[in-house]
């Protein structure tokens, strides 16, 4: 049991999964540089084996703390990765696009590392703040920005295939990329999944926050960067009926409706300090 | 009768103006860049200097407390209108689409997805194998027979249809609850020590007119400081003429509610107690680190204490003093200033003494009364519930004609679904099957 609890064996299980996440987004890059040539089915295996490490660590904290919880920014970011590899890997198996790895599998790679920079102990967690609403919330938040970090990746491919077809259309690294069709509608999919989460996460941090301070809503920081990307994905889902805009705008969207959650979870606690 | 035709016409333009889904859009970016401007620039601040040209712009659009201006107000009142005009335009179409099935199509060829093949087989072994094959893919079936030809027609998650007019019907209750409680909700906030009691229209905040309805005597009877793994609770009663209605603890996530009206412990914070001796009379004071830096001694006008370095140590409490004669607009001179621990006394100046009692542990709590909020809540979910049956079901539509030519059937396919490429891969499949039955 002390063995669980002690720090080295989180920091090895943390470490694990870095190194394994590295791993496969440089293979998932020689993949699609050298058009498969290379080793095609080390990067899958290497990603599960990163979720594998990715798992154990988040249990492993969850033992610590002696609750179903999640407590702080590590906890969240672990989650938040955790959901994002396994939406990948879902995608990768379903429709056989491994190429999203080497957006998705960099982003978790950085993530990881943050992580471990910025690694807070196991604190036990504060009953009092916490409460069955912030669980949903906290666990619903880190499971819709998982999935939308695979949109992200699936637009971000998209625009490097609309680039490319523009710029050099018979080159290796185009022929590689799939159908300008398929990335376009797996996006839309994917954040068609995402989007009524993301909701939920704030209409259950809106019952925490009413239950704990009688306000559902003060417009704080963070309440109104939720809000502002809310209306970013709303933006999204009403241009495409209306204007019809698909393709490289939808892209363009998808990708800025996830930087505006970067922004919420991110830029909220380093540019606006103290409103977290 | 032509200005009549013309008032009507101009009133239809003004709803399809406030029904349009781009006037929604652009409101939507409206709103969204002013609650960004509303987080990047300083919020809560007071008024600033009103002689300068800027300053007086900022105050007419309320830069410094964006969420309560008219123009936000307004722009959110627009939006909840053009989710109205969008409700009651699209809603009976939708609701027709779904009660009652499209059964016939004009053209095949207009479709999406479509494919017009022959098959040597009998109709009858044919209808048989496209009702198995829609059901299969687990499609609503519906036939009938004109003439020659057999018409198919299948749909499946057509709930899909009704989820964006239950995500709006759910946004409009959330933003009924919304005003409801702009209008009707008041809340306000005391520091609770053991023993005191307040009346809650002293404490609330009133949004419009006095909304105390009915006035509560709220006593605090125990305020317990936190430890290392003990939350700060309260033991509250509500007495209402002059008796105890209700007693119970108050803690975080533990409102303690009696007739709608919900009081929050909503924060904890240490202090210090200092009492004011003037004239014989004593004043007890509650002092904070960022609590007011200022008292005005009771009964002097003349006569007032700023506070500064207020150390809450629960072993060694201390806050530094100076007492000043005049008052903050016109100027103060001092005439005594210090440093007051436990036990310590200031000397008698002007019948004063200051006397620090010790450290206070003060529960903050918070009353409110929102009688929106039961609607803010129900349509937040609605609106997601609409938003899980609008985005996660694919509502897709497929025809089928089978008409006998002579020994073989022309058999009409098409249909089309939201996410086209699922549909194509399920379309081809049906298609599959009916060819690969009949060896076609």
């Amino acid at each position: 049991m002390a063995f669980i609890k002690s720090q080295n064996l989180e920091n090895a299980l943390l470490y694990f999964a870095v190194a394994s996440y590295l791993l496969a987004t440089l293979f998932y890059w020689a993949g699609f540089l050298t058009k498969n040539a290379v080793t095609p089915r080390y990067p899958v295996k290497l990603t599960v084996c990163g979720l594998l490490g990715n798992t154990l660590a988040i249990v492993v904290r969850l033992y610590k703390a002696g609750s179903f919880s999640i407590v702080d920014n590590t906890d969240f970011l672990l989650s938040f990765t955790w959901f994002a590899v396994f939406t990948g890997l879902l995608v990768i198996w379903r429709y056989r696009l491994k190429i999203i790895g080497i957006v998705l599998l960099s982003m978790v790679f950085a993530l990881l590392v943050y992580v471990l920079a910025t690694l807070e102990p196991v604190t036990a967690p504060l009953s009092f703040y916490g409460g069955d609403w912030l669980i949903g919330y906290l666990l619903t938040t880190a499971m819709s920005y998982g999935i939308f970090a695979v949109a992200f990746a699936v637009g971000v491919i998209y625009l490097m295939k609309d680039y490319l077809s523009k710029t050099n259309p018979r080159g290796i690294l185009t022929q590689g990329l799939p159908a300008l069709e398929l990335l376009e509608e797996l996006s839309y999919k994917i954040i068609c999944y995402g989007f009524p989460i993301f909701s939920l996460s704030i209409a259950f941090g809106a019952v925490w926050a009413n239950n704990l301070q009688g306000q559902y809503w003060d417009w704080t920081p963070k309440e109104t960067w939720s809000f502002i990307s809310w209306f970013a994905y709303v933006a999204y889902f009403h241009s495409r009926r209306l204007h019809g805009w698909r393709g490289t705008r939808s892209a363009w969207m998808a990708v800025m409706s996830f930087m505006a959650i970067l922004f919420t979870f991110f830029g909220v606690s380093y540019f606006l300090p103290g409103q977290i | 009768m032509v200005e009549a035709q013309e008032k009507h016409i101009s009133i239809s333009q003004v709803w399809r103006f406030l029904a349009s889904m781009r006037v929604g859009l652009v409101l939507m970016f409206l709103l969204a860049g002013a609650a960004s401007l509303g987080v990047l620039l300083p919020q809560g601040t007071t008024a600033v200097d009103q002689q300068d040209v800027f300053s007086k712009i900022k105050v007419f659009l309320g830069i410094n407390q964006i969420f309560a201006t008219w123009w936000f107000k307004v722009l959110a009142c627009l939006l909840g209108i053009n989710v109205i005009a969008c409700v009651f335009n699209r809603t009976g179409a939708v609701l027709h689409v779904f009660r009652y099935p499209h059964m016939r199509v004009n053209a095949f060829e207009r479709l999406k997805f479509n494919d017009t093949f022959t098959l040597k087989a009998g109709i009858h072994e044919l209808t048989e194998t496209v009702s198995q094959a829609l059901l299969a893919s687990r499609y609503r079936v519906m036939q009938s027979t004109e003439d020659e030809q057999v018409l198919f027609y299948g749909d499946k998650h057509r709930l899909a249809v009704l989820g964006p007019i239950i995500a709006h019907l759910g946004t409009l209750i959330l933003l009924a609850g919304v005003v409801w409680g702009s209008f009707a909700a008041y809340e306000g906030e005391v520091s609770a020590v053991p023993g005191a009691s307040f009346l809650l229209s002293k404490i609330a905040t009133h949004r419009t007119g006095n909304l105390i309805d009915p006035d509560f005597k709220i006593q605090v009877n125990e305020a317990k400081t936190p430890s290392v793994q003990s939350e700060p609770k309260g033991n509250l009663s509500f007495v209402e003429d002059g008796t105890v209605a209700l007693t119970g603890d108050v803690g975080f996530n533990s409102p303690l509610t009696y007739k709608n009206v919900s009081i929050y412990l909503v924060k904890f914070v240490n202090g210090v107690q200092v009492n004011i001796n003037y004239q014989g009379k004593t004043t007890p004071v509650i002092l904070t680190a960022s609590g007011p830096n200022h008292t005005q001694v009771p009964g002097n006008e003349k006569l007032m204490l700023l506070w500064s370095n207020v150390n809450p140590l629960t072993n060694r409490p201390s806050v530094d003093f100076r007492l000043v004669k005049g008052t903050l607009e016109t100027g103060t001179t001092v005439l005594q200033q210090g440093r007051l621990s436990t036990g310590t006394v200031t000397s008698s100046i002007e019948n004063l003494t200051v006397s620090l009692e010790g450290y206070r542990g003060i529960t903050i709590l918070r009353a409110v009364k929102n009688p929106g909020l039961g609607l803010v809540l129900g349509g937040a979910f609605l609106l997601v519930l609409g938003m899980f049956i609008s985005l996660m079901l694919s509502y897709r539509k497929i025809w089928v004609s089978l008409v006998q030519e002579g020994e073989q059937v022309l058999v009409s396919a098409g249909g089309y679904g939201k996410l086209k490429l699922d549909f194509e891969v399920e379309f081809n499949s049906l298609l599959e099957d009916i060819k690969g039955n009949q060896g076609g």
